[in-house]
């Protein structure tokens, strides 16, 4: 083999480029000769260092990009959206056997905001992270399993989320409701942005969204109702203080997300990783998924608080 | 612009598609970072070498994605931030230890062919680039490059490759990294 053919081999051999046949049989000859295996360690390195250098101009490219404001900012004011949102989370419709058509869903104190602190966890990632703050919120999820109420006091504010059985002939009225939070990955599919539509961060979204604070309308209390269809369309009315839901609402949990950050509350449905804004409407109206990339990187944000 | 569309500019070596990329998923990948007790800079840095595992196995062809770019994304930045955790606590038992902690030859390497890529310039910067972090093949980087063929690439990438070498050994030998 002339000196050029074994480098070319080496090249080949470090960057994957080999046949399975010539990889075992290459691989085979460097364990026979100690000054190949030295050789391609020391190649190693320098493919390494190439791979380094180019990463270097990567990461200072990523560098230099506007991102329009610094996480810090960005934690500071999401604190500052938490404390003053009036956000009401209400976290229903747990399981089949717990909702039926007739049950009805009451929010008892709508001048509260729950603070479900999760990590989006990855089906396809089976990595666990085991530190602390893990934990915590593990040890909040269990605790939510096991309080028959759930009720949780947080800025001097109150959560109660109760079922009622209106004709069942339920021994109370209230009977406990057990929530799970569905952890999910923001959904990004189907958006279209131009590569060179300008980053507008969350941030300056939210920024808009708080100009208005001042002027929130609390709401005493918001009555959901589930009309139990086997249709495949979704379907809602929302009149009043009363939301009727109307479809098959049983595969999955689904989540009333009040947001009274503007002058205006509005009010959406999160089920089967999809966000659906309510508007006030007598007549039955078809749930239509929001789509807009900004509503949802705010909602995904504001569901994850 | 749909993920398929972005695969599409990463696959051409578009590096809009990684400032893109970047942008759009920073919030949710330095909050998981944030939450798990690490620094602004630690999380800035742990998201932007994700990006870059990422970017390298979709521009090589390596990438097997089933999900959406997002999860896959999320996964190799919990990755990095686990290993990096680790590598913390390697060092802080090291440091209780009293270990005098060695420099990593890896380390010292990428100083030393990042001084000789900068001395060597272009098309040898590109041409060793495109083989070996992204690694293309010769009809690929000839495409690429406008070279005439798989050929004169294979020569091109032979020559830098070997002017590489002169400038690295001008100062230091193997023995010097593995002794």
């Amino acid at each position: 083999m002339k000196p050029g053919d074994q480098e070319e081999a080496i090249a080949q051999y470090l960057t994957q480029q080999m046949t399975e046949v010539d990889r075992s049989a290459f691989e085979q000859k460097i364990s026979e000769t100690p000054q190949l295996a030295q050789k391609i360690k020391f190649e190693k390195l320098i493919a390494e260092g190439i791979k380094n250098y180019k990463k270097g101009i990567l990461k200072s490219r990523l560098n230099q990009l506007e991102l329009g404001s610094s996480i810090g900012e960005t934690t500071s004011i999401t604190t500052k959206i938490a404390l003053s949102t009036m956000t009401v989370l209400v976290l229903g419709g747990l399981s089949y056997f717990l909702l039926t058509p007739d049950e009805t869903l009451v929010i008892e104190n709508q001048e509260t905001i729950i603070g479900i602190d999760v990590m989006t966890e990855d089906k396809n990632a089976n990595i666990s992270l085991e530190i602390d703050t893990t934990n915590e919120m593990m040890s909040d999820k269990k605790e939510d399993e096991r309080t028959s109420s759930i009720t949780k006091d947080i800025e001097n504010t109150r959560v109660k989320v109760s079922k009622k059985q209106s004709k069942k002939g339920s021994k109370s009225d209230k009977e406990i409701l057990q929530s799970e939070v569905k952890v999910v990955l923001p959904y990004m599919d189907g958006t279209e942005m131009s590569f060179d539509e300008p980053f507008d961060s969350l941030q300056d979204f939210s920024d808009d969204l708080m100009k208005n604070r001042a002027q929130v309308n609390s709401v005493s209390e918001l009555e959901v109702e589930i009309e139990m269809k086997k249709s495949k369309k979704l379907k809602y009315i929302y009149v009043g203080e009363k939301l009727i839901l109307i479809g098959d609402f049983s595969a999955s949990p689904y989540q009333i997300i009040e947001d009274n950050t503007i002058a205006e509350k509005n009010l959406y449905l999160y089920f089967e990783q999809e966000y659906y804004a309510l508007t006030v409407t007598s007549e039955k109206k078809a749930l239509i998924p929001v789509r807009d990339i900004r509503l949802l990187d705010y909602l995904v944000d504001l569901r994850n608080k | 612009m749909t993920e398929q569309q972005i695969l599409d500019h990463i696959s051409r070596g578009d590096e809009t598609a990684l400032d893109y990329l970047y942008k759009k998923y920073y919030p949710m990948m330095i909050k998981m970072v944030l939450k798990n007790n690490g620094t602004v800079e630690e999380a800035n840095d742990v998201y932007q070498d994700a990006l870059i595992v990422f970017w390298q196995k979709a521009i090589s062809g390596d990438l097997k994605i089933t999900s959406k770019i997002s999860t896959y994304l999320y996964s190799i930045c919990k990755n990095c931030w686990l290993k990096e955790l680790n590598r913390k606590k390697r060092l802080s038992y090291t440091e209780q230890e009293g270990s005098i902690v060695q420099s990593d030859p890896e380390d010292i390497m990428s100083k030393v062919v990042k001084e000789a890529m900068e001395v060597l310039g272009d098309p040898c910067k590109s041409v060793l680039t495109y083989y070996y972090f992204n690694e293309m093949s010769m009809s690929e980087i000839a495409d690429r490059m406008n070279y005439s063929n798989a050929d004169t690439v294979k020569a091109k990438k032979y020559k830098c490759k070997k002017r590489l070498d002169v400038l690295i050994k001008k100062n230091y030998t193997q023995e010097d990294f593995f002794n």
